[in-house]
């Protein structure tokens, strides 16, 4: 019985990884089309490898909401930011600052 | 469990069997969607990498006809003795890693009813088809330019071996001789980029062949970042003076070239003026890849048509066109474009595989250009699907955001700048191929 018990598990496993992998890495959202353009600059998943370029990746919802808002009102002065947080409202912002602060996890 | 019999097994998995399929219909167990993506570069490389992003179980296959791809972007820096052409080459274990089914091989054949792919030694059926074609040259364009005499005047337009002969020939160039550079009408690949490529030649010249001189002739009255280029000849080669190092002739001064005679590098204008070059650099005008046209994906205009939202082809349903071959409303071609593109077909795809609504799409494209070392310049935009100039659907440009440089940064920006360009490089390539 044990060892049935061990073959059902693993066939459970089996039969359950594609699917539930797929739906952990769907992410399909407003949020994550806004985002994916961000990472040609700073890097994959927000971790940024060229120098100077600053990583996404690893800060708080807050800290990237408060520096967004700041780059579209000019209030922190930038070369390249400030012209492109222009682009979005303010509800956009804060949706870029959520999922980069809940997806996009430091590699390094 | 421990009392679990046999009969209760196969019960159990009947009913998980059955759930699992009710589930996930279009993606049952065992039999993954199949996206098969052909090109290699900027817009496809991506999408492979999106593809696995947004769904690990795909069946995903990338078809390339070449072991390695070098950018277009940097290239010009290869040209000024800035960095070597394997510094702008990648190969593909990075996309085999990441769970893609790499092919190098040429595609000969697509049927969009059969949905299969035929190659030069194998075949591939999908259920999605991402196309990222590039580009083609239009070697009728300008008379007595074919793909045979590329080899003596080189376009350069597609970085590589064109790129290795650009460079060879300016290093053997006299000091004292004379570069001419043709740049096409819009549209084409990279707007900003002929004019980096004067800019870092025009750096080259200036480091080792002082008594030498870049000519540019347009076939346009104006090119992207003009002033901000202008702005940054005048500070770095003398623009404007009689000794610039670099001059530009445009649509009204009746630079137009419509005719090479190989030999002599000799290119002659609408107008009949002619201006003979020891180093000549033609690019010529560009229509979408080959391969387009063979799928017949293209439109009138030579550029394919496609869905806004989501890079669909209007000409063949589940085949997706992305980068430069696809007309992208106000999105430039561009890297930059193609890797956005890429990411946004990846999660179309993955979204109509799954019969769910792909939310709002938005894209960003920015472009860098060196006009010196430590001096670097960008335009950026940030794009939605509205509606364009002529009322119809399209992509647009977001009103009040984007842009260029400001004229008046001072220097720290312009080498900050250009410290970007070279981290956004490192970048975008690792994100693609890493």
């Amino acid at each position: 019985m044990k060892r049935s018990a061990i073959v059902l598990s693993v066939w459970i496993a089996a039969l359950c990884t594609p699917t539930t992998q797929a739906a952990d890495n769907v992410k399909i959202s407003r949020a994550s089309l806004l985002t994916q353009p961000c990472f040609s600059c700073h890097g994959t998943n927000g971790n940024s490898t060229g120098i100077p370029i600053p990583s996404l990746a690893g800060q708080t919802e807050a800290a990237l909401s408060v520096s967004l808002l700041a780059f579209k009102k000019g209030e922190r002065p930038a070369t390249l930011m400030t012209r492109i947080a222009k682009g979005y409202s303010d509800e956009d912002l804060q949706l870029i600052a959520n999922y980069l602060a809940t997806e996009a996890k430091p590699t390094h | 469990m421990a009392h679990l019999s046999r009969r209760h097994f196969l019960k159990m998995g009947a009913g998980l069997s059955a759930l699992g399929l009710m589930g996930f219909p279009l993606l049952s167990l065992g039999a993954a969607a199949k996206v098969v993506v052909i090109g290699g570069g900027s817009g496809g490389a991506t999408a492979a990498r999106y593809l696995k992003r947004y769904d690990p179980s795909l069946d995903v296959t990338l078809i390339e006809r070449n072991e390695t791809y070098c950018t277009c972007y940097m290239s010009n820096e290869v040209l000024s003795g800035d960095r070597t052409l394997e510094q702008i080459s990648f190969g593909y274990e990075g996309l085999k890693k990441a769970g893609i089914n790499v092919v190098i091989d040429e595609v000969t054949k697509v049927d969009p009813t059969a949905k299969k792919i035929t190659t030069a030694k194998g075949e591939f059926s999908y259920d999605k088809l991402i196309v990222s074609p590039g580009t083609d040259l239009k070697w009728d364009a300008i008379e007595g330019y074919t793909e045979e005499t590329a080899t003596e005047i080189p376009h350069a337009w597609k970085a590589g071996e064109q790129t290795k002969i650009l460079r060879a020939q300016l290093e053997a160039m006299n000091d004292g001789g004379v570069v001419v550079i043709t740049a096409p009408a819009n549209p084409f690949r990279c707007p900003p980029g002929p004019y980096e490529r004067a800019s870092l030649i025009a750096q080259y010249l200036k480091e080792k062949k002082t008594k030498s001189k870049l000519i540019i002739l347009d076939a346009k009255p104006n090119f992207a970042k003009q002033d901000l280029f202008m702005q940054g000849w005048e500070k770095l080669y003398g623009y404007k003076t009689d000794n610039s190092l670099i001059s530009w002739k445009g649509l009204e001064d009746q630079a137009n070239v419509t005719k090479v005679d190989v030999k002599t590098r000799t290119v002659t204008t609408d107008f009949g003026d002619t201006v003979k070059a020891d180093v000549l650099n033609i690019i010529p005008a560009q229509k979408a890849g080959k391969l387009a046209f063979d799928i017949g994906l293209t439109g009138d205009s030579g550029w394919c048509p496609v869905d806004f939202k989501t890079f669909e082809s209007a000409k063949h349903k589940d085949i997706y066109v992305i980068g430069d071959a696809c007309i992208a409303g106000a999105m430039p071609k561009s890297g930059y474009s193609a890797n956005s593109q890429g990411k946004t077909a990846a999660a179309a795809v993955v979204a109509s595989l799954r019969s769910i609504e792909l939310p709002e799409t938005s894209h960003i494209n920015t472009c860098y250009s060196l006009v010196g070392k430590n001096y670097g310049i960008s335009v950026a935009g940030i794009y939605k699907v509205g509606k364009g100039e002529d009322g119809k659907d399209s992509i647009v440009a977001i009103k009040d955001s984007g842009g260029v440089s400001a004229k008046e940064a001072d220097e720290a920006t312009r080498a900050a700048e250009a410290a970007y360009a070279h981290g956004w490089y490192k970048n975008i390539t690792t994100e693609m191929f890493g």
